[in-house]
Formats: structure tokens, C-alpha cells, sequence
């Protein structure tokens, strides 16, 4: 997916990726990753827990939005907070 | 959670090479309550009529377009390295279109792409997804005018 992303990043489409997989995103260094500590298959929060997806698209697209430098990887974390 | 370590252990015994020097990295360009916004996932969604993923031993880099807006009932899952369960309850849990049409409908993005783009993301070998499949896909992103892609893993 990150290699998906830089090719998208270097044609002028901005991208965010959100992973699960630190040392993944670390080899591939995507533009920019929002990373999260959740389980392959609902990686965006559980089924039907419409608020925590909402919090993590919204924390993917506010990276996506201010992030200053290429490769910058924010956390996540349970609560919701990026950091 | 030491099953991630297991599985990014697993995904870099794949052999791929680290990325070296600056990331591309492009900017916006315009606030994103103006921007079209497209997703991209890696959780192997098909729409009715399309060719399901290969799910073998040796992955498939190809990519199915998915329409904004299609029913998540009519899509179908071909992925063998994941449970599909929680998407195939809630689509949101990993290809968020219909979360996208709310945010889009509340402001907070301009609109949401009439087309979002589905791979199988397992791919041991990229050269194909590299040099001919994403490109395609970033081609027909550009094409629609769109301004940002979310990309979300299985």
C-alpha cells in the first residue's frame, strides 16, 4: 500500500496511509502514515463502532492536511489521540 | 500486540527493499472541505461482475474499481490472509466510503470520488503492481480530478 502511495505522491496526488505495521511502514517509508495499534480486518476501529472509525479517518485526513515533512509517521493511540 | 510483530516479520521476509532517500510528498493544495478525495484499499473487494482476486500461493497485483455509492451488500471478499467478518458487517471497518459520503456531506472534505480502487494486498512479488497496476490506478485517480487518496490495509 505505502508503494501504491508514493507512486500516487510523485504523479501530484497527495496521499495518507493508515498502517498497522510500524517496521512496514519504517522499509517503505510512504508519504505519510497514521499509525494505529489495531488488528488486520478493522484496521479503521470494530464493526459498527462508528465513532472511533470516524476519529481515525478524521486524524488520517488532519495528517494528510498538515503534515510538514515527507515520510512523517503519527501515532495513534487508544484513546484516539495523534501524536 | 506480538501477532503484529509476527505478521511485519512475515511481510518483510517478502524480501522487499527499504525505500531509501526523501519520500515523494505532495501537498493538498487547497483546504480539504474543497478537495476530492478517493480510497484506496488493500482488503480484496470486488463488485458484482468483476473477476474475483487470485488468492494463491504467488498474489495478484491487479485492482478492481469499485463505484462510490454501490451497495457494501454487493461486494464480495477475496483475501486469504485475513477474517472478513468485521467487513463484511460494516464496511468502514477498512474501505470507509460510506463514512467518506458523511464526512463529505457534513463539510469536511469537498466530495467524495465517484470511484475508489480495491486491491488484494497480498503481493509477494510488485514489480507488476509497480511498473502497471498502481500506475493505472493514479492514472484514472488524475483523470477525475481528484485531490487526495486515503489508503487503508486489510
Amino acid at each position: 500500500m505505502g508503494l501504491i502511495a508514493r507512486i500516487a505522491e510523485a504523479r501530484g496526488i497527495a496521499t495518507v496511509c493508515v498502517m498497522n505495521l510500524l517496521k512496514v511502514a519504517e522499509r517503505i517509508r510512504p508519504p505519510r502514515t497514521l499509525l494505529v495499534e489495531r488488528e488486520f480486518g478493522a484496521v479503521l476501529g470494530p464493526p459498527g463502532d462508528t465513532a472511533t472509525q470516524r476519529a481515525t479517518v478524521c486524524a488520517a485526513l488532519d495528517l494528510l492536511e498538515s503534515a510538514e515533512r515527507p515520510g512523517e509517521i503519527r501515532v495513534l493511540d487508544r484513546a484516539g489521540r495523534a501524536s | 500486540m506480538p501477532h503484529l510483530n509476527a505478521a511485519a516479520k512475515a511481510w518483510l521476509a517478502f524480501g522487499l527493499g527499504p525505500r531509501r532517500g526523501t519520500p515523494p510528498f505532495h501537498r493538498v493544495g487547497k483546504p480539504l472541505s474543497e478537495a476530492r478525495v478517493a480510497l484506496v484499499t488493500t482488503g480484496g473487494f470486488v463488485p458484482p461482475g468483476a473477476v474475483p482476486f487470485r488468492t494463491g500461493k504467488r498474489g495478484d497485483p491487479t485492482f478492481r474499481v469499485i463505484p462510490h455509492g454501490l451497495d457494501p451488500a454487493a461486494l464480495s471478499i477475496h483475501h486469504p490472509h485475513y477474517d472478513h467478518g468485521a467487513a463484511r458487517r460494516d464496511v468502514n471497518v477498512l474501505f470507509p466510503y460510506p463514512l467518506l459520503q458523511a464526512l463529505a456531506d457534513e463539510g469536511v472534505v469537498g466530495r467524495a470520488a465517484s470511484h475508489h480502487y480495491s486491491f488484494m494486498g497480498y503481493i509477494p512479488l510488485t514489480r507488476a503492481l509497480e511498473k502497471k497496476y498502481a500506475p493505472q490506478v493514479v492514472g484514472m485517480i488524475e483523470a477525475e480530478g481528484v485531490d487526495a487518496a486515503l489508503l487503508v490495509p486489510a
